[in-house]
């Protein structure tokens, strides 16, 4: 009986997943597709965007989102080895920090926009630029991307770290050669996920990196994101919906794009790893 | 400073988990040479003492220990004490194999790379060295490219001791080093170890009791007394098989114990 329904509940999950999906899918290829063209990529917006392409804005984008993974990734994987070495000896230490972690995590991106525009635009005085945008969006993924990392690390064999300790491997080794290597697809998946959460976010970005949809000159100008833009077509610009499914489609490939490259590359990994181990 | 024929020298050294006493006022002399083996029924502290003698314990928060335990001299556990010199210098060997899940060549040389070798002539000669004493070097070809994991069991175990021989070692300790693995293998790192035991100190803690007659020249009998474990008898090899003083060492090697 339980096997039954636990076999009807699963079915419904990927019906429900899959079904939400081709229906956006069709419903965004469908209003879209017309106004999707070579050109579209690589032409800069006309009349609030409802002539034009979206080249200066994909640029932006990408600009925000490398900045953000940038200052990301090395602290989060920084805090998650220090976390790792210690959560066994430290407990009450350990427990702290993750408590405000997982809390922080849970923080809406709206208030991590606000907290952007207040530190990073007025107080450090980077004013709406691509810059702002890119260490908020790290600030708003730093704590997923730590807690990922961390589970990931706690995969490691206790053996393998009793070994190691016992042959007086310092901890930057045991974290470069069997940490690392070891937990490669956690933070593979880890980083994928941040950088979808970027890509797609719009809330943190409006108030920080601002609206500007000229071709950004360096990471000081105020440059718009693709899902900033898809939010003022829809939202406010009449007559833009079909250029905002537009945006939205290339969103959409553009994300498709990036976790299959990155699944490809984790799908090669063992060979990589092999070869890199002389 | 005097050098002492004993490479370890431990003192009332008491360990415990948690309130959970697991060792109680040991003490005990490991000298410079040969082989001793440790021997008792299970959970009486063997691991705990051979894991405090490399400080591994360190890694476990509730372990706590009293009394003082020496290693060439110098107090292990006092303020400024270097516990990388001390694992350099303390091999442990664990009871399940546990190669790196790289190549054979780089499981040896990073510990190398780690303690202060630069060079690359020098690393490869002295993995080839230690390879040749555990009888790999001919075994295992294509070291540099053969991932660890692939090898059988009892070839990584002998890894694993190649691993820490590398490091030159003062003692050499091992957690029931044969007993994962299979009768031939096992005989190997039996033979292994006799050789090494003319060299340095190795101790072994083994359940296997025919084993420790015939490779040990001093045996170190542990037992629980009321829970917790001690150190009842140590003496040389024949003397504990044949004429044991005390009744519950007799009991455990006659095979009539509990
Ligand atoms: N990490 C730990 N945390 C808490 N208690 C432990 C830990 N390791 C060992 N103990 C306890 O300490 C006591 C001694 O354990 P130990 O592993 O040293 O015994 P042993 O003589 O090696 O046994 P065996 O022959 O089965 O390997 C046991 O009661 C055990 O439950
Ligand atoms: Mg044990």
């Amino acid at each position: 009986m339980t096997r039954v329904m636990t076999k009807v509940f699963a079915i419904a999950a990927v019906v429900i997943c899959i079904g939400t999906f081709v229906t956006m899918l069709i419903g965004l290829i469908n209003s879209g597709y017309q106004s999707l063209s070579f050109e579209f990529l690589f032409s800069s917006p006309r009349n609030f965007g409802l002539e034009g392409g979206i080249a200066p804005i994909l640029i932006s984008t990408s600009m925000i989102l490398v900045l953000a993974i940038l200052f990301a990734v090395p602290i989060s994987m920084l805090t998650a080895i220090f976390l790792f070495f210690r959560c066994r000896c430290d407990t009450v230490q350990t427990r702290l920090i993750l408590t405000v972690l997982e809390l922080l995590a849970s923080i809406p991106s709206i208030v991590f926009g606000l907290f952007g525009m207040l530190f990073f635009c007025d107080f450090l005085h980077l004013g709406f630029s691509i810059l702002s945008g890119g260490l908020t969006l790290a600030l708003m993924i730093f704590p997923t991307l730590c807690l990922t990392l961390f589970a990931s690390f706690l995969t490691l064999p206790n053996e393998t770290r009793m070994v190691s300790e016992s042959l007086g491997l310092s901890r930057l080794t045991v974290a470069r050669h069997l940490l690392i290597p070891h937990s490669i697809s956690g933070i593979v998946a880890g980083i994928v996920l941040g950088v979808c959460r970027c890509v797609a976010e719009t809330a943190a970005l409006i108030f920080t990196s601002g609206y500007s949809i000229r071709q950004p000159r360096s990471i000081f100008d105020s440059g718009r994101s693709l899902s900033v833009h898809i939010y003022e077509l829809a939202m406010n610009v009449a007559g833009g919906d079909a250029n905002a499914n537009a945006a939205a489609l290339v969103l959409l490939i553009v994300l498709l794009i990036i976790n299959l490259l990155i699944f490809a590359i984790v799908d090669r990994q063992p060979n990589w790893i092999r070869s890199a181990n002389h | 400073m005097t050098t002492s024929p004993n490479i370890f020298e431990i003192n009332n050294f008491s360990a415990s988990y948690r309130d959970a006493e697991a060792l109680n006022d040991v003490s005990l002399n490991i000298p410079r040479r040969g082989i001793m083996s440790i021997i008792g029924p299970s959970g009486c502290g063997k691991s705990t003492l051979l894991n405090s003698l490399n400080r591994i314990t360190d890694l476990t928060p509730d372990f706590s220990h009293r009394g003082d335990v020496h290693f060439d001299g110098q107090n292990i556990y006092q303020r400024d004490f270097d516990v990388v010199n001390l694992r350099k210098n303390v091999g442990l060997i664990f009871q399940k194999p546990n190669p790196f899940p790289f190549s054979v060549y780089k499981n040896l040389s990073l510990p190398l790379k780690e303690h202060g070798m630069r060079n690359r002539k020098e690393i490869e000669s002295t993995v080839n060295e230690s390879m040749k004493i555990v009888g790999l070097l001919d075994e295992v070809s294509n070291i540099r490219r053969r991932n660890a994991t692939e090898l059988s069991g009892g070839q990584q175990q002998r890894l694993c001791i190649a691993r820490t021989l590398t490091l030159k070692p003062k003692v050499l300790l091992c957690d029931e080093p044969c007993s994962a693995l299979d009768p031939v293998s096992g005989k190997k790192i039996e033979d292994l170890l006799v050789r090494l035991g003319k060299e340095i100190s190795v101790v072994v803690v083994t359940h296997n009791l025919a084993q420790a007659k015939r490779i040990s020249d001093c045996v170190a009998f542990f037992c629980m007394v009321e829970g917790v474990g001690k150190l009842i008898e140590k003496g040389d090899t024949q003397k504990i098989f044949n004429a044991a003083q005390h009744h519950m060492t007799r009991e455990y090697v006659d095979g009539s114990f509990g």
